[in-house]
């Protein structure tokens, strides 16, 4: 039993990447209604922003963190000015196809600033394990399980709460509609990128010290992520957050208990399975189209 | 001019400018290499512009397609000895068939359920080329040879040769295919489903076809692959590898025959032109960098896609010509 809850944390760890990760691709998708392929990369190129402020700056790493944070959402808002609205009349699909150039890019320029060499990430907290029962938990991943759950509870408060959030979720559900009340809609997606961005760096910085910081990083992540969103249904903002705690623990259980090499194909095919059964995804609603 | 809009004698053409390497003396293997990416991959494009620009679906999942095919026509020729067209055979009806089945699922998926339904499908195929030693070699990857038919063993150029016959043959196919029925009602299908499905469509059907036709040309795309570059390893067949399959019809222009092509030429091209460039091509990552600007530039003010420049470029001076003799009145 305890080593059911020894899965079960280490899977809430990564479920928590997946999550901040996931709510960043919702972010945009609700609001812009597109798919952010770039997110990932985005992440990786301000880990390797970060890891420059530590290493060549000297920065602590509790400045450096947030600072790299602010500069992603400076760029995430940036792109979403001047790449993916810089000209009217750019339709989905091109904001789409711009967002695999983001990759090739960033992808690019990581290597041509940073140099090629891999470089390693210290943790947030070294501290040893702690001793829950049984569990060992190490304080590190503490904070990160504890950062993603403030960082959600702040996000779902200003959603559900504010008047920002009003603005946000009406942007989601008509953007037309949301303009013609007077809401900035122009204004709404470009803080959605630049949240979303800083969310995806977020996400890297926490990676950053189990896989070391390099080009292909966040793939897995991104990939997870992506997974995530679409099982817990692009429609909600919780779901996706909901879906990637339960691919991170489902994976974490299927490698202890049937097998590490096949955990994830057979996570893969049951999420498979679930999408063909339920077409909507988790909490997902049927969207009724009009000829 | 008449003979030259001919589309067959265009896509002729196409393959005659591919061939130049190989007729023209003294070119490098390096440029025939490359050449032979674009082709296989303008092959596994074009694939892919019957069922994303023509028909409407999407798949993040053909890249294992490809992979499936080059592990099977591998296998079957070296381990199984089995003759060359034999294996193409199966290596291209597996492809199929599992394609046929991701049809079947896709009628039920839109949009992005279907894109990470293919997307899933896909990784679960290239965690089993690592997984499965005996069959694919694991990470270190799986061997063939150059094929050989009617007895004749074929060279590198040979090969590429056949590729490139192999790309004309395909491009006359999709043209002739997308002005059959089958075509115009996969069109149909694109533009609305449910208008489509009130005029008679049997949307299940024509979404299977074209599942399996683009899984056909993937699993034919594999198999030129594993037959040149002689190696196949896990690597290659990344969901990467199918975002950028799309990538390539978008930028070269969905929905054209030619697109595909264009496309494939172009993603390929460029990278490798700038590494060859004095001071660019030495500084690590430069070229992705400038693909990647010069997609996004072109994306925003040519979404359309590369292959309809000369056309534009052409009504662009009749246009002004029209003009030119309107003012003379």
């Amino acid at each position: 039993m305890v080593e059911f809850f020894q899965q079960v944390v280490g899977g809430i760890e990564t479920g928590s990447m997946y999550a901040l990760a996931a709510m960043g691709l919702v972010l945009i998708y609700q609001t812009a209604k597109i798919i952010n392929f770039s997110q990932g990369t985005l992440g990786m190129f301000m880990a390797y922003v970060c890891t420059g402020l530590i290493l060549d700056l000297g920065l602590p790493m509790w400045v450096a963190v947030p600072v790299a944070m602010i500069v992603a959402m400076v760029l995430g808002g940036l792109i979403d000015r001047f790449l993916m609205n810089g000209k009217r009349n750019i339709t989905n699909l091109s904001r789409e196809m711009i967002t695999l150039a983001i990759i090739m890019i960033f992808q690019g320029l990581a290597p041509m600033l940073f140099g090629a060499n891999e470089t390693p990430f210290s943790k947030f907290i070294s501290a040893s394990a702690l001793d829950l029962g049984g569990v060992k938990v190490l304080p590190n991943s503490l904070l990160i399980i504890g950062i993603t759950c403030l960082i959600m509870a702040v996000l779902f408060f200003v959603l559900e709460k504010t008047t920002l959030g009003v603005a946000v979720r009406a942007t989601a559900s008509n953007p037309q509609v949301a303009r013609l009340q007077g809401i900035p809609v122009k204004l709404v997606t470009i803080g959605a990128w630049a949240v979303a961005t800083a969310l995806g760096c977020l996400a890297a910085v926490m990676v950053a010290p189990l896989k070391n910081v390099t080009v292909s990083m966040m793939d897995s992540i991104h990939l997870n992520s992506f997974i995530a969103s679409v099982l817990g249904g692009f429609s909600t903002f919780y779901g996706p957050v909901v879906a990637s705690f339960i691919i991170g623990i489902a994976n974490n259980l299927l490698g202890y208990y049937v097998s590490t090499k096949w955990s994830l194909p057979l996570l893969y095919a049951l999420i498979l399975l679930f999408i063909v059964l339920r077409p909507n995804g988790l909490f997902g609603k049927k969207i009724v189209k009009k000829v | 001019m008449r003979l030259i809009r001919n589309k067959y004698l265009q896509y002729l053409l196409v393959g005659v400018a591919f061939l130049l390497p190989v007729i023209i003396r003294g070119v490098p293997t390096a440029t025939v290499t490359l050449a032979a990416s674009m082709v296989y991959t303008a092959i596994a494009a074009l694939g892919i512009n019957v069922l994303l620009g023509y028909s409407g679906q999407i798949s993040l999942g053909h890249a294992a397609f490809m992979g499936l095919s080059a592990y099977l026509s591998a296998y079957l020729t070296k381990q199984m000895e089995l003759p060359f067209l034999l294996s193409v055979l199966i290596a291209v009806l597996v492809p199929m068939l599992i394609g046929l089945i991701l049809g079947a699922i896709a009628v039920r998926l839109e949009g992005f359920y279907l894109a990470i339904a293919t997307l899933g499908f896909g990784e679960i195929l290239r965690q089993l080329f690592i997984e499965m030693d005996w069959f694919t070699g694991g990470f270190s990857g799986a061997s063939a040879t150059y094929p050989k038919m009617f007895g004749h063993q074929f060279t590198k150029v040979e090969m590429y040769i056949f590729m490139v016959c192999l790309l004309v043959a395909l491009m006359m196919l999709v043209y002739n295919l997308v002005r059959s029925s089958t075509g115009r009602a996969m069109i149909a299908m694109k533009s609305s489903k449910t208008a489509a499905m009130a005029m008679g469509v049997n949307v299940f059907q024509y979404k299977l076809i074209s599942f399996a036709i683009s899984s056909v040309f993937a699993g034919l795309a594999g198999v030129c692959y594993v037959h040149f570059f002689r190696h196949v390893d896990p690597t290659v067949w990344t969901a990467a590898l199918s975002l950028n399959l799309i990538a390539i019809v978008v930028i070269g222009g969905a929905a054209t025959v030619g697109g595909a092509v264009v496309g494939a030429v172009v993603m390929h091209g460029l990278p490798e032109l700038m590494k060859g460039m004095p001071i660019v091509g030495e500084i690590p990552g430069v070229p992705l960098l400038i693909v990647g600007i010069l997609m996004v530039i072109m994306l925003i003010f040519y979404p359309r896609g590369l292959i309809h420049i000369p056309r534009d470029i052409a009504n662009f001076f009749q246009k002004r010509a029209s003009h030119a003799k309107k003012g003379e009145v």
